[in-house]
């Protein structure tokens, strides 16, 4: 095992659910060790700019100077790729750039990994000036430069009006807001009295004023149907998700904003139980009350056990910080865990009721492609190699993998591993919960061969 | 009830969809029951070497190998499925005296039965190698050897055999099997009951667990091996490397490393292998594994340290006693074979299981296989 | 651009072949899109053109490669002084 701390929790992940969980553990007293592969903590709801002259966001500030000023450890810029579990405890495996410890151990983890958005395939999709609504938001509002000038949004929720409004603000020229969800007549009582309640509410319905403002058109119930041009995007083509009331737009970007899925990977990679559960973005653990998953000493906290925004992964990170605790032998006391509880049932209802409102379009409808649609980016598999192995016989996300290389490149497939078993869903008939995904094995991300060596200089065979 | 099919092969690897193929060619009418992927277990883990130059000397295994990689210089167009089958060299690195010694004996040996083998000095390796780290080696073995995709190869096999009439059924597991009097009845499924006629346990490192359905053993033993792949590497590698002190490194540890790695047609290369001692099957790869062999493969290969690990995997991995396949009719059983924990599987099977799938109906193969009998056993016993 | 502070480090980069002034922390991604990039890297298969598409680290397809041969992704590494950056394609007006 080699010398080193042996931290009583490692948090895996610096966002609001891993900073409130090590904040819980610094406070009961426990050592922890937050590891994030960013360069700043914030995680993806907190995000923190790079740019020096940025001044600090008010999202989260305080949690973030909390975790800056508590005892704990702190490594950022480090990437986990590998856990071992032992007789009691784990050891965490980790690659950073600008060196030190390769191997950490702690007692328990907390696994708060957070979410990615969700891709979406269609014609065109591969073009440059396509891109995922949260890389725009991250570039306009956290590092001030504008990713189009003449940008259409396809997808469905309220992320979509908060980066219509920073592009307006920056200068851009939104084309249209398309959101795949009808307009939600029944749901706008509801969506209202909720503005009141939950800091992204406020900001989604927040950003109407700037949309409205604009002039930006807003078109319901359609998705991008197809993006055209030649060295990047062009033209870009909604429609009904039955290919008609088509429209067209001329742009320059298009930013899909479908929503997210979870980043379960570390979790699936170590065994813990998942399930699939669709409006909570996919395969999210099995857990407990305290956010334990199957295996003991392993706890999930945030959007990579499901999504369900930021207040939530507030929530779930002081309980799983309190699961932890309990599994280390410290107690909280019962009636701050009954207040927590309230509060994360109250935050869990309207995150659900969100997800209701606008769900993921394509459980309910196929994707817009065609056979010489990319589906696999990286290794440029098309729809089309994926419906002829089906047909030959291929009906898990294994054997597509194996025999046309989907998933095989250099994202590991988490770009493509859940549209691949949407297909297989749709091309065998099979739902999607029933598709199991392939086995996840160390590096979690690709690690130079130097980096996942450990400390000794030799790596002996033992007896 | 009479059997719907002559044949039932367990186990959808390699060594089962070839022998069903050569089955569906004699008009068998024949069943193959896999309980995961198509060759989704060992199959899909291996580097998808056809070795010549590192299996046993007789004059069995020579003539399998020979064969087999004549017969797979066409059988893509045989079998209607493309699977990158290429040649290549290979250089089987040799890191000691002693082994220098035995190797060049087996070269002589190999040479003389037509797998050309030479012997490369240290100074000759570096030219022909000068990226690798000679330092430690006194040099290498030399030879031509096959690569393949594992997984197409098995594809090719499973949809020529559909094409011929075998119904190859995957997510299909044995859940049980009735055997009386020295003949298997029947062969269960969680959907279906099949009246046996040839039974064929194929399942590698499962044989055990299936044979134990009727109360039957074979030394079947497997070991836990890990290997990974990388991105495609940049640098100009093209032979297949290996370790000549391969079993050395690993026999009789809990846990070892012998590196070596084959390059694949984008430039990826497939690194191998960390193996450990099991009990227990079980899949994936490990840190220590994937440590292990980035360690090694950085002192042979030290310009390779940028490149990045991709993906890594593990499987149990079949052997016997004497490291020779068990191929042929278990002792005492009317109709009941096993055929696997082949060493140099790729290479041999194209032959070997043509000659399996006629032995099962009737046909003498043409070289006496009593080396491979699972009999081997009873009579060392 | 929207949230910029008056007077800004900026520090010395090199973007193929040419020497620029980078905000001080930008990331790689945002520097090459402000100067005009729409493609950083091509596809591996087929060569063809793809530009930033995650934006967040996942899917590898804003791939630059640095002077000392390192690959990192442009939308989640910031520059530093004397980065030497090199993108599979030439700028793009």
């Amino acid at each position: 095992m080699g010398g080193g701390t042996r931290w009583d929790t490692i948090v895996i992940g610096a966002g609001p659910a891993g900073m409130s969980a090590a904040l819980e553990l610094a406070r009961l007293g426990l050592s922890a060790l937050v590891i994030d592969s960013a360069p700043l903590p914030g995680g993806q709801y907190f995000k923190q700019s790079t740019l020096r002259a940025k001044p600090p966001s008010e999202e989260g500030r305080s949690l973030i100077a909390a975790f800056a000023r508590a005892e704990l450890g702190r490594l950022m810029d480090t990437q986990v790729w590998g856990i071992t579990p032992e007789p009691d405890g784990f050891e965490v495996a980790v690659y950073r750039k600008s060196g030190g410890e390769r191997r950490l151990w702690a007692r328990t983890l907390i696994i708060a990994t957070g979410a990615y958005d969700r891709p979406v395939p269609f014609p065109g999709w591969d073009l440059p000036g396509v891109m995922m609504a949260g890389g725009a938001l991250t570039m306009i509002k956290h590092q001030g430069v504008l990713p189009g000038r003449r940008v259409l949004l396809c997808g469905t929720g309220p992320l979509q009006w908060v980066l219509a409004r920073h592009l307006l603000e920056g200068g851009a020229q939104v084309v249209g807001i398309v959101d795949a969800a009808p307009f939600p007549w029944k749901a706008l009582r509801r969506l209202t009295a909720l503005m009141g309640q939950g800091e992204r509410m406020r900001e989604g319905l927040g950003a109407w004023a700037a949309i409205l403002r604009a002039g930006v058109p807003v078109h319901w119930g359609k998705i991008i149907l197809r993006a055209e041009g030649a060295d990047g995007v062009e033209k870009a083509v909604i429609g009904r998700p039955d290919g008609t009331s088509t429209r067209s737009f001329a742009v320059d970007t298009v930013c899909l904003g479908y929503g997210f899925q979870p980043f379960n990977h570390l979790a699936r990679m170590i065994g813990c139980e998942h399930r699939y559960v669709a409006p909570l973005g996919g395969w999210v653990p099995l857990r407990d009350d305290w956010c334990e998953t199957t295996l003991s000493g392993v706890f999930v906290a945030g959007d990579a056990a499901g999504i369900q925004g930021k207040d939530v992964a507030l929530l779930e990170g002081r309980l799983a910080g309190w699961g932890a605790a309990r599994r280390l032998g410290v107690d909280v006391a019962d009636d701050q865990v009954k207040a927590l509880g309230a509060q994360l049932r109250r935050q869990r209802v309207m995150a659900q009721f969100l997800s209701y409102v606008f769900p993921y379009p394509f459980d309910s409808v196929p994707f817009p492609v065609e056979d010489d649609t990319i589906l696999c980016r990286c290794e440029e598999v098309r729809v089309g190699d994926v419906r002829r192995i089906v047909r030959e016989g291929a009906s898990t996300l294994r054997m597509v993998r194996m025999l046309t290389r989907a998933g095989m490149g250099l994202c590991q497939g988490r770009t493509c591993a859940d549209l691949v078993c949407h297909l297989l869903a749709q091309e065998t008939g099979t739902p999607v919960a029933d598709i199991a995904g392939p086995r996840i094995s160390p590096p979690l991300f690709p690690i130079p061969l130097h980096g996942v060596i450990g400390e000794e200089a030799h790596v002996r065979s033992e007896n | 009830m009479s059997p719907t099919y002559d044949v039932i092969i367990i186990g959808g690897g390699m060594i089962g969809l070839s022998t069903a193929y050569h089955l569906a060619r004699r008009g068998a009418r024949t069943v193959l029951l896999e309980a995961g992927e198509l060759g989704g277990g060992t199959s899909a883990a291996c580097s998808g070497r056809a070795q010549t130059i590192e299996g046993h000397l007789d004059p069995l295994n020579l003539y399998l190998v020979r064969a087999g990689l004549e017969r797979l210089s066409t059988l893509e167009d045989e079998l209607g499925h493309a699977f990158s089958w290429r040649m290549v060299g290979y250089f089987c690195l040799i890191p000691s005296p002693h082994l220098w010694d035995t190797w060049t004996q087996r070269a002589r040996i190999l040479s003389e039965n037509g797998i050309p083998t030479v012997m490369v000095d240290r100074e000759e390796l570096q030219r022909a190698e000068p990226l690798l780290n000679t330092a430690g080696l006194l040099g290498a073995a030399y030879g031509q050897e096959g690569l393949l995709n594992p997984f197409h190869f098995c594809w090719a096999y499973a949809q020529a055999a559909r094409r011929l009439g075998a119904d190859i059924r995957a997510g299909t597991p044995v859940v049980g099997m009735k055997a009386a009097g020295g003949r298997v009845i029947s062969v269960e499924t969680p959907a279906e009951r099949f009246s046996a006629g040839q039974v064929m346990v194929a399942a590698g490192a499962w044989t055990p667990k299936l044979l134990a359905m009727i109360g039957e053993t074979v030394p079947i033993h497997f070991t836990h091996a890990e290997a990974f792949i990388t991105e495609r590497a940049s640098l100009a590698l093209r032979n297949t490397i290996g370790m000549a002190d391969f079993y050395e490194q690993i026999h009789g540890k809990q846990r070892a490393v012998s590196v070596g790695f084959a390059v694949e047609p984008d430039g990826a290369l497939l690194v191998t292998e960390a193996v450990t001692r099991t009990d227990t099957i079980r899949r994936g790869c490990s840190v220590w594994g994937v440590a292990g062999m980035a360690a090694h493969l950085l002192a042979l290969y030290p310009g390779l340290r940028k490149v990045r690990v991709l993906r890594g995997w593990g499987v149990p991995t079949a052997f016997t006693p004497d490291d020779e396949p068990v191929v042929g009719p278990m002792p005492g059983w009317e109709n009941l074979f096993v055929y696997g924990a082949c060493l140099e599987t790729i290479p041999t099977i194209p032959v070997l299981s043509d000659w399996v799938a006629g032995m099962m109906l009737g046909e003498e193969p043409p070289m006496d296989l009593s080396l491979y009998s699972p009999a081997r056993f009873a009579r060392a016993a | 651009m929207g949230g910029s502070v008056g007077i800004t480090d900026t520090v010395r980069v090199v973007v193929d072949g040419c020497e620029v002034e980078a905000p001080a922390g930008q990331t790689i991604a945002a520097l090459l899109v402000s100067l005009g990039y729409r493609s950083f890297s091509r596809s591996k298969v087929s060569g063809s053109r793809r530009g930033l598409f995650c934006g967040q680290g996942v899917c590898f397809e804003c791939e630059v490669t640095l002077g000392d041969g390192e690959k990192v992704r442009a939308c989640v590494t910031p520059v530093e002084p004397g980065m030497v950056i090199r993108t599979d394609q030439a700028k793009e007006a």
